[in-house]
């Protein structure tokens, strides 16, 4: 049956009206970063008359040390990432496929230190560093980055694993393959879609952590991207202009990470047909 | 299940048990640290070594480029025992930054810190008290009362203060001309007078009240009569909801129904100095801060011959104004106090405060202020008087708390919620709780 055309037309009015209204603030956004001297929020005749130029981008890109910053959060990130999705997978696997004495206790202890909120956190994990000797070292950041970021890893990807069937298990199995070749020839492979949304995920928290870094980091050549964006928000007068291109030039990466792994949100089912029955 | 519940709660009480003795064992650790640091003598300053000291501050960017290019330089050079190694910190969680560094053993030397700030630290344990130190009475001497007495706490002085501002009230030129005055209105019934005039020939907004808390609105409410506490800063009942006060607040209040009030004050468009450039604001306060930074920036397409600044209009109350700026602190679990000390004594000097005053910020020592060369910058003048007469906010360590109360109960009156009188009521009872706590 064909859809009348009038429902059509309405169903595609508000698909565009509602894209519009997500695309407005940051299409704004961009227009204010052409902006010279924006003291104050630039009104709608000046933000549609601005001619697009790159002056701006050029100019925060050299300030407040930014391309250091940029350069010094993208390592403290990729590595974070890796090693937070590594730990994260092999506890998940641990927690999914093994049985040992207080399992689930100890799975739900981890999920409590996800509920405490950061800030009551930060002076009793600053003396932590402190006593390891890791203050103002990329050694201390990844601790507590990666630290917190195994807990929702696992938490995410233990049901995700628990999903796959255990039939592939005993094939390995039957084929004289350990725990090892089941975790990384079938579990991984398998997770690809959960693995790359949570890639994303830590990238962009640990990518956007201001506060931990500025507690841990007390050297003023290592601090990361967000310290500099902040950096641009003046106690008195903030210029909006460049506060808004330092922040499109600190969603690039971003923006890149979610179109390399956009394919792999959406091509789940490997599994499907791989089990009889 | 019933039995993990149990235990999940056993273990979440314990871990915040552990973080909060975590917490507190520190503090004490540190206040220890600080006392047997000042006893142990004055390192450094006798062998060769040279010593650094560990400098926070918060400069925006054109002032820190005159701290690091010409004022540091110059102190090095006159004490060449001593280098200071200069962090910018961001304005954003600073606060928990500062307690955390305070806490963890891993707070600087020396910070620039809000006056506000100032007593709650220093009831924290974390500041040195410098009255005590050499040469202190002589610094007192050379720095206007006020901005002094903000480090004031608990019988000693727990800071220097390093810059001192305020705000003034700022007309737009072609609209006070349109409303047929030659010169700003010098008193507060004209001023209102020449308001209603301004919103009839067209403007968005007279009075500059720029947002309902203490910062915003006090400059007003102080002028009209109203007041925070009694004189010493111990009492609020009585006066916070004593009749000047409410008369005040109402008068506040009967501005915003008249639509007299700049919509930002409730969060409406367009901001204040977008307002006031556009000619749609009659009138604006703001701090010298804004003068420095558009002074100093290319394309800034401001003209401040289209302004006209001048001090507050005067009510039953005066011209009052709100005491703004920041003090120099020295940590108490500092390593290096006797040097810290030797730099905050030789910031607050009349040439550093000159060289400072360059990048708008208004020095605290009363030889610098009134030098010519600092007096003319165009708009150093009135802000110099203005302080005469301008207030401060309540020293006491608890004010962080009873300005989010004070805050409250203005935004309620001016938004209509609440009668004024029963939102101050309310308010002084609240205070006084905390205080007494």
């Amino acid at each position: 049956m064909k859809t009348k055309w009038y429902l059509q037309l309405l169903v595609y009015t508000v698909i565009i009206m509602g894209a519009l209204a997500f695309l407005f603030p940051f299409v704004y956004m961009i227009l204010t970063s052409f902006i010279k001297s924006a003291y104050s929020l630039p009104r709608p005749k000046e933000i549609f008359s601005v001619v697009p130029n790159l002056d701006n981008y050029f100019l925060v890109w050299n300030k407040n040390n930014f391309a250091r910053y940029f350069l010094n959060s993208a390592l403290v990130t990729v590595v974070s990432m890796v090693g937070s999705m590594l730990l994260g997978c092999l506890t998940a696997y641990g927690f999914a496929r093994f049985q040992f004495p207080g399992k689930e206790l100890l799975f739900r202890v981890f999920l409590l230190t996800t509920m405490i909120p950061g800030v009551i956190n930060i002076i009793p994990q600053f003396l932590i560093i402190k006593n390891l000797g890791l203050v103002s070292t990329y050694w201390g950041l990844w601790l507590i980055y990666i630290g917190g970021g195994v807990v929702g890893s696992t938490f995410f990807l233990r049901g995700f694993f628990q999903s796959i069937p255990k039939e592939y298990e005993e094939s390995v199995l039957i084929d004289g393959g350990g725990n090892w070749r089941i975790f990384w020839n079938i579990y991984l492979p398998q997770s690809l879609p959960a693995i790359g949304t949570l890639a994303v995920l830590s990238f962009q928290g640990t990518w956007e952590e201001y506060f931990t870094a500025l507690v841990i980091i007390k050297d003023e050549a290592m601090r990361t991207l967000p310290i500099a964006l902040l950096m641009f928000n003046d106690k008195y007068a903030t210029n909006y202009g460049w506060v808004f291109a330092a922040s499109i030039i600190a969603l690039i990466p971003t923006v890149l990470l979610y179109i390399v792994f956009q394919k792999r949100f959406v091509q789940g089912g490997f599994n499907e047909g791989g089990v009889k029955g | 299940m019933k039995f993990y519940k149990k235990i999940s709660i056993g273990v979440m009480s314990a871990v915040l048990a552990f973080s909060l003795s975590a917490c507190g064992g520190t503090n004490g650790g540190s206040a220890s640290n600080g006392n047997s640091d000042k006893t142990g003598g004055n390192p450094g300053n006798t062998g060769s070594k040279k010593v650094t000291i560990e400098y926070w501050h918060t400069y925006g960017e054109q002032e820190e480029k005159v701290l690091t290019e010409q004022v540091v330089p110059k102190f090095e050079e006159e004490h060449p025992e001593i280098k200071v190694n200069l962090t910018r910190m961001p304005y954003e969680g600073l606060k928990e930054q500062v307690i955390a560094g305070v806490a963890g053993d891993a707070a600087p030397d020396l910070m620039r810190m809000d006056i506000i700030w100032v007593p709650e630290f220093a009831k924290m344990g974390a500041l040195q008290d410098v009255s005590k130190m050499d040469g202190f009475e002589e610094v007192k001497s050379s720095v206007f009362k006020a901005p002094m007495e903000t480090n004031y706490f608990n019988n000693g002085y727990y800071g220097v203060p390093l810059n001192t501002n305020t705000k003034i009230a700022i007309y737009n030129k072609a609209l006070l001309e349109k409303v047929g005055l030659k010169e700003a209105p010098k008193t507060m019934d004209e001023f209102v007078a020449a308001s209603k005039k301004a919103m009839e020939q067209g403007a968005k907004g007279a009075i500059g009240i720029s947002g309902p808390h203490v910062w915003g609105a006090s400059p007003y409410f102080w002028s009209l009569g109203g007041a925070l506490t009694n004189e010493d800063y111990t009492e609020v009942e009585g006066y916070l909801n004593g009749p000047e006060s409410v008369k005040a607040l109402e008068t506040i209040v009967q501005w915003g129904k008249e639509g007299l009030i700049i919509p930002t004050m409730l969060g409406g468009e367009p901001g204040v100095w977008d307002g006031l450039k556009n000619n749609e604001y009659f009138m604006i306060d703001d701090g010298p801060w804004f003068f420095s930074t558009l002074m100093n920036e290319e394309n800034a397409n401001f003209n401040i011959e289209d302004t006209v600044w001048t001090q507050m209009p005067e009510g039953i109350g005066g011209s009052r104004s709100v005491v703004g700026g920041e003090n120099l602190v020295i940590f108490a679990n500092s390593k290096h106090p006797a040097e810290a000390w030797t730099f905050a004594k030789w910031l607050i000097t009349e040439e550093p405060q000159k060289i400072l005053a360059k990048a708008g910020l208004i020095p605290t020592n009363q030889k610098a202020a009134n030098d010519p060369s600092v007096l003319k910058e165009p708009y150093m003048t009135e802000y110099v008087k203005q302080l005469e007469t301008a207030l401060p906010r309540t020293p006491i360590p608890q004010y962080g708390e009873m300005e989010t109360i004070v805050n409250l109960a203005i935004e309620k009156a001016v938004r209509g919620e609440s009668e004024p009188k029963a939102a101050l009521d309310e308010a002084a009872k609240n205070i006084e709780s905390i205080l007494n706590k």
